[in-house]
């Protein structure tokens, strides 16, 4: 596969979409006297990846809770191409918003298999409520096979937690895309990581932008960002400070405007 | 790459090899210990068939009556320790749910009503042990060591001050019960094995056995799986109070008599078999063959102890080792990985 | 007195000392175990008055009875709360404290040891119990709780071997005789309803005040059990803490053992089953405002918890209420009091 290739078809894809699929506009929270955001804006739009980048503070882990559904703002409006959507709860986040948010250390229960941690909370079950397990067991190595083909899984009934880091993101990302949401919130997702685990992570993610999923990457990692993002999004003291594409900045002016404010 | 035909994608993906299996099974050290102590009380008895009787028939029934009694209970404790808690309270739920049913029962109650009160006392208990240990957030341990003794005092005060309750059953449902079938087997033996694999398709066929595993092993990945994890608790709690009370019955009928006794330990015991068998204490590991091996080594060597006339104190000592040993061993097991 | 600390102090420290006497109070950690116990007794005095003399609390009997039974109660308190303290339990102290006066016992009679090195004996003997619990729950990594119970097995296992009669071939409480001078160290009668033990445990409760506030190892207690990891940052080192409180706890154990044993001339190898002070000694120190994860608690609060069980037990029994409906109310009372700490706790972080 050619990389340089499909990042411009999906800059171009990108570029023709008109409605964002998220949008969230004008998001402002207090926490007492201290305002970690100020009426900020926010957009995904159809297979690109966002970073969602940001000093220590500047109001990052806050947008994340919010678009999660863990924390609710005090104002602002939430849009799934372009209608308004509700998402006060985790539920309402995943479902309504269409977002998935892949925490890196409670992604998947560790003492479980490859398998339980695919289907947890998403049994498909008789009516009964027995689970199928024949059809799980497919499933889940359809979900391996189709997302993921990382070296070393063998198999499904594997621990999660004899997995390296990199691979437990992949299964984490694996069935956050295999339960059909539309945009992967992935919070630090290759901090804990060794460089060759993180740059497969990184490859996971433009080859899900490729295929139609998006991605917001927040990360500190500023390298990281720019080798696979289409967009950039910078806040700093709770207040957007630039929003550009891949193509119109560079790494050393994202370390400025990051430096800076 | 999608369009890999499926059986290429069975093909890669296998099974674990049995050997890795047996490794990596949390119950795999109980079961050596089992393994290796039949064997050698076989040897010994074949050895010795006159002085230590461990293969006659009277005490394999004897065993085989016992292990049920602690078994059972610990079933329950276990599912509930997979999920992430502890119940204590279970020691008292064994004592006060069948009394609940011996006192209706004696007081003209048909006895299916009787039952359903006994399993309704269960129910409200652990709703109870769930309810404050989830909405307070308190450690399990301590609210059901108190449930302990709030349920244990509270049935013969409410029924009277009554110390034991002789009760005459229908002899059909003591038959059903604990009938003693070829010499060797009794019925309560068969009623543990069921009540394993009941336990075991809970816990590996029933999607509340995934959010049992998922509650207790992480209960925060478990919240963000959408798994709800109170409710999860909640029902592992109500459970494992039912499975307690399923063994009290089953005393009663073998006895025809309920206790309110309150010196078994039953529940310091059913902790002792979960932890030998492999059950994490702090939840989300564990499988239902440990519960059934662990309460087998436990009987056994109550046996041996017995057969070979020695001291009673010996007991007291080796459940002592032996949940310390067990916990030990369960770390050592897991840290290899 | 607020002026003339306001005079002293200016500045940063002024509100300190501008506080009523009353928000002081409020703040004091130990406040509602003293309003509860003090009001339990308030409600006693009523009851006795309104029953006209009937009801017979306030006899010097009963009290020199009560006097005699919250000391042995408390001084076990004051070593579990300390080890509470420091975020861990000990489940095994009926079987420590049982297993001590035997053996104290056992030196002194059977093998006609002198008194001094029996009675040393028996502490010690707690103490290295105590260290066997710290030793599988720091270094092998076991919650303390399930530890204990295993030690709990095993200290009864202990009992009935030490407590075993080779006539009979079961277990016997054994004779505990000290010469008199000891007896009247321990537990002789000063005035009226005072007696010895309570000078005891008086010493005891100090000795843990000082350890718990005056002394580097109290706050490296308070550490441990309030964050552990925090603690070992800052060079704290967490598993010797917890070492000596477990150490400590076993050894008030056992010192209680031999005082009961002294007190009543024998030891009972079925009270490490029946007496529940594991119970008694957890109900104590979590209604006396210990923190039941540890880093919270005062040595009052452990004392005046004890004192309130063994008041509501003593109580029981003049009500000649049943015996069982005792251990009830300890596992009411822990719940409760469990669930009052940890909401107070939330309201005090918050």
């Amino acid at each position: 596969m050619n990389d340089s290739q499909l990042s411009v078809d999906a800059s171009a894809r990108a570029s023709t979409a008109e409605i964002p699929i998220f949008e969230a506009r004008r998001i402002s929270k207090s926490y007492g006297h201290v305002e970690a955001l100020i009426d900020t804006n926010f957009e995904v739009r159809r297979g690109e990846v966002v970073g969602l980048l940001g000093d220590n503070g500047a109001g990052k882990s806050t947008l994340i809770k919010i678009l999660s559904g863990v924390v609710q703002p005090d104002s602002g409006e939430f849009f799934r191409e372009g209608r308004s959507v509700d998402i006060s709860t985790r539920k309402k986040s995943e479902e309504d918003g269409g977002i998935q948010t892949i925490y890196q250390d409670i992604a998947l229960v560790k003492s479980m298999s490859i398998m339980r941690n695919i289907f947890a909370g998403r049994e498909p079950t008789n009516a009964l409520g027995f689970m199928r397990v024949k059809e799980m067991r497919s499933t889940a190595m359809e979900i391996l096979d189709e997302y993921v083909r990382i070296a070393g899984i063998t198999s499904p009934n594997i621990l999660v937690e004899e997995l390296s880091g990199g691979q437990a993101q992949a299964v984490a990302i694996a069935r956050a895309v295999h339960f059909k949401r539309d945009i992967l919130l992935l919070d630090e997702p290759t901090s804990a990581l060794s460089v060759r685990e993180t740059e497969k992570v990184l490859n996971i993610m433009r080859e899900l932008a490729d295929a139609g999923v998006s991605c917001v990457f927040v990360t500190h990692n500023l390298y990281h960002a720019f080798r696979v993002c289409d967009r950039f999004s910078i806040l700093a003291h709770g207040q957007n400070v630039r929003d550009c594409k891949k193509s119109e900045t560079s790494l050393n002016e994202l370390t400025d405007i990051i430096m800076t404010h | 790459m999608t369009e890999t035909a499926k059986p290429d994608i069975q093909a890669r993906y296998r099974q674990i090899s049995l050997v890795d299996r047996i490794r990596t099974h949390p119950a795999g050290p109980v079961a050596v210990v089992f393994v290796v102590m039949l064997v050698l009380c076989t040897l010994y008895a074949l050895a010795n068939p006159t002085s230590f009787y461990f293969l006659t028939k009277g005490n394999t029934s004897l065993v085989l009556r016992a292990i049920p009694n602690f078994g059972i209970v610990a079933l329950g404790v276990g599912l509930l320790m997979i999920a992430g808690e502890f119940d204590l309270s279970v020691g008292s739920v064994y004592v006060a749910a069948p009394f609940g049913m011996a006192f209706a029962y004696a007081n003209g109650v048909p006895l299916a009503w009787a039952i359903l009160f006994a399993y309704s006392i269960a129910i409200c208990v652990g709703l109870v042990n769930a309810f404050l240990t989830l909405k307070f957030n308190i450690p399990s341990f301590i609210v059901t060591l108190g449930m302990l003794f709030i349920v244990r005092t509270s049935a013969p005060y409410l029924a009277g001050h009554t110390r034991s309750l002789v009760i005459k059953l229908p002899p059909d449902f003591k038959a059903a019960l604990t009938k003693n079938l070829w010499g060797f087997m009794p019925a309560q033996f068969l009623w543990f094995i069921g009540l394993a694999i009941v336990a075991y398709l809970i816990l590996n066929r029933h999607f509340l056995g995934n959010h049992f595993y998922a509650a207790g092993g992480d209960k925060r990945a478990a919240r963000f799986a959408g798994i709800n994890v109170a409710w999860t608790k909640t029902i592992a709690f109500v459970l494992c109070a039912m499975f307690a009370t399923t063994s009290g019955i089953l005393q009663v009928a073998r006895s025809s008599k309920a206790e309110t006794n309150p010196q078994l330990f039953i529940e310091l015991f059913a902790v002792a078999v979960c932890v030998m068998g492999g059950l994490s204490l702090f939840g989300g590991r564990g499988a239902v063959i440990g519960i059934v091996l662990g309460a087998a080594v436990l009987q056994l060597i109550q046996d041996v102890i017995i057969l070979a006339r020695l001291p009673g104190f010996y007991l007291d000592m080796f459940v002592g080792i032996a949940i310390v040993l067990g916990v030990v061993m369960n770390a050592a097991v897991q840290k290899r990985y | 007195m607020s002026e003339t600390g306001a005079n002293f102090l200016p500045g940063r420290y002024k509100h300190e000392h501008d506080d009523t006497v009353l928000q002081r109070l409020k703040r004091y950690p130990a406040i509602n175990i003293v309003v509860i116990y003090g009001l339990f007794l308030v409600g006693l005095a009523i009851w006795t008055i309104a029953s006209r003399g009937e009801f017979a609390f306030f006899t010097s009997l009963n009290l020199s009875v009560l006097a005699q039974q919250i000391p042995i109660t408390a001084i076990v308190a004051v070593g579990v709360g300390l080890l509470m303290v420091s975020g861990e339990f000990d489940i095994s102290v009926a079987a420590t404290f049982t297993f001590a006066a035997f053996i104290a016992a056992t030196l002194l009679h059977e093998m006609g040891w002198p008194l001094a090195v029996a009675f040393t004996a028996g502490i010690l003997c707690g103490t290295i119990i105590g260290a066997i619990n710290a030793w599988i729950t720091c270094w092998l990594g076991i919650p303390s709780f399930i530890a204990t119970i295993g030690m709990m097995f095993f200290g009864r296992g202990l009992v009935r071997w030490i407590s075993i009669n080779p006539a009979t071939n079961l277990p016997d409480s054994a004779k505990f005789f000290p010469n008199e001078g000891f007896k009247a160290a321990l537990t002789g009668q000063l005035a009226g309803p005072v007696f010895a033990q309570l000078i005891w445990l008086i010493a005891v409760a100090y000795a843990g005040h000082l350890i718990l506030n005056r002394h580097r190892l109290g706050n490296h207690m308070f550490s441990a059990g309030g964050n552990a990891e925090a603690a070992r940052g800052v060079g704290v080192r967490v598993r010797r803490v917890k070492l000596l409180a477990f150490m400590i706890c076993g050894a008030t154990a056992a010192f209680s053992g031999i005082l009961q044993a002294t007190r009543i001339s024998e030891i009972e190898p079925s009270y490490v089953v029946i007496s529940g002070l594991e119970l008694k000694a957890i109900a104590a120190v979590v209604v006396g405002g210990v923190a039941l994860a540890g880093g919270r608690g005062t040595i009052l609060g452990m004392v005046l918890g004890a004192a309130l069980i063994d008041t509501v037990d003593n109580v029981l029994v003049l009500a000649s209420a049943p015996e069982i409906l005792f251990k009830g109310f300890l596992g009411a009372i822990i719940i409760l009091a469990v669930i009052v700490n940890s909401v107070l706790g939330r309201r005090q972080e918050s």
